[in-house]
C-alpha cells in the first residue's frame, strides 16, 4: 500500500467562497508566457499520443 | 509517450528510467518507492518529462482528479449568472525536477504541459490546476501563474491554484476567437 496520502484541497465557504465564485464567474485572462503558446501548439497542432 | 516540441516529450512511470531520476529526499521516495502504488490504487498517475539529449527524466510529477467546492450562501451577494457551488480540478500531488537539471526551466515547461494538456486533451472537464506545494515552491508556481488557495489545510504544504478558463480565454484572444 502506497505512503502517499492524497491531499485534501478545504471548502470555501463564507466570505472566500463568495470571492472564489465571483472570480471563477468572470475570469480576468492570464498573461501567455512564450512557453505557454509553444506548449499549446505543441499539443494541438499534430498527433502527440503514440506508443513508447 | 507524448511528443511535444524541441525534443520533449512526457513519459509515463512504466516508460521512464525510475533509477535514473534523483532529487530531494521525501519526494525521490514517492517517485521511487510510492508511485507505482498509487497509480495500482488508482489514486494518482505518476509522469516524466524527458528530452531527447538526456537519458535521464528531467522532471517527474503525479495528478489526480480533484474538485474545489465553494458553499453558495443564500446570503452571498453574488451575480445572477453563478450557477457552480463546485469545480473540477486537477491536483499535482508531487512535482519534482531532478537535482541534475535544477535552474534549467524544465520545471517550468512541466507545468506549461499540464496547462495546454487539460485544456486541450482533457477527456473531462477541468477548471483549475490545484498544486499541493512545498513551502520552497510557491514562488516556482507564482512564476508560473499560480496563485494561493484562500484556504489551507496544511501546516506543511500550500495549496496553488490556477484557472484554465482564464488561460483558454487568453489562447481565445490571442489567435483572434
Amino acid at each position: 500500500m502506497a505512503a502517499y496520502v492524497f491531499p485534501e484541497i478545504p471548502e470555501l465557504t463564507g466570505k472566500e467562497a463568495a470571492e472564489f465564485i465571483r472570480k471563477a464567474e468572470n475570469p480576468t485572462p492570464v498573461k501567455l508566457s512564450a512557453l505557454d503558446k509553444a506548449m499549446y501548439a505543441a499539443l494541438t497542432q499534430k498527433p502527440t499520443e503514440k506508443k513508447a | 509517450m507524448i511528443e511535444l516540441d524541441s525534443g520533449f516529450s512526457i513519459r509515463s512511470l512504466g516508460e521512464s528510467k525510475l533509477a535514473d531520476f534523483h532529487c530531494a529526499g521525501n519526494l525521490l521516495k514517492f517517485f521511487q518507492n510510492d508511485a507505482a502504488d498509487t497509480e495500482e490504487e488508482l489514486i494518482a498517475k505518476t509522469y516524466f518529462l524527458h528530452h531527447t539529449d538526456f537519458q535521464e527524466p528531467l522532471v517527474g510529477f503525479c495528478v489526480s482528479n480533484s474538485a474545489i467546492r465553494a458553499n453558495k450562501d443564500v446570503d452571498m451577494t453574488l451575480p445572477d449568472n453563478v450557477r457552480h457551488g463546485a469545480y473540477p480540478a486537477v491536483l499535482i500531488g508531487k512535482f519534482a525536477t531532478h537535482t541534475k537539471f535544477a535552474g534549467r526551466d524544465f520545471g517550468r515547461r512541466a507545468i506549461g504541459f499540464l496547462k495546454a494538456w487539460f485544456v486541450t486533451q482533457n477527456k473531462t472537464g477541468c477548471r483549475y490546476l490545484v498544486a499541493d506545494s512545498v513551502s520552497e515552491s510557491v514562488g516556482f508556481y507564482q512564476k508560473c501563474g499560480f496563485e494561493r488557495f484562500p484556504v489551507q489545510n496544511s501546516s506543511e504544504t500550500i495549496l496553488m491554484f490556477f484557472d484554465l478558463k482564464a488561460y483558454e480565454i487568453a489562447f481565445g484572444r490571442s489567435i483572434g476567437n
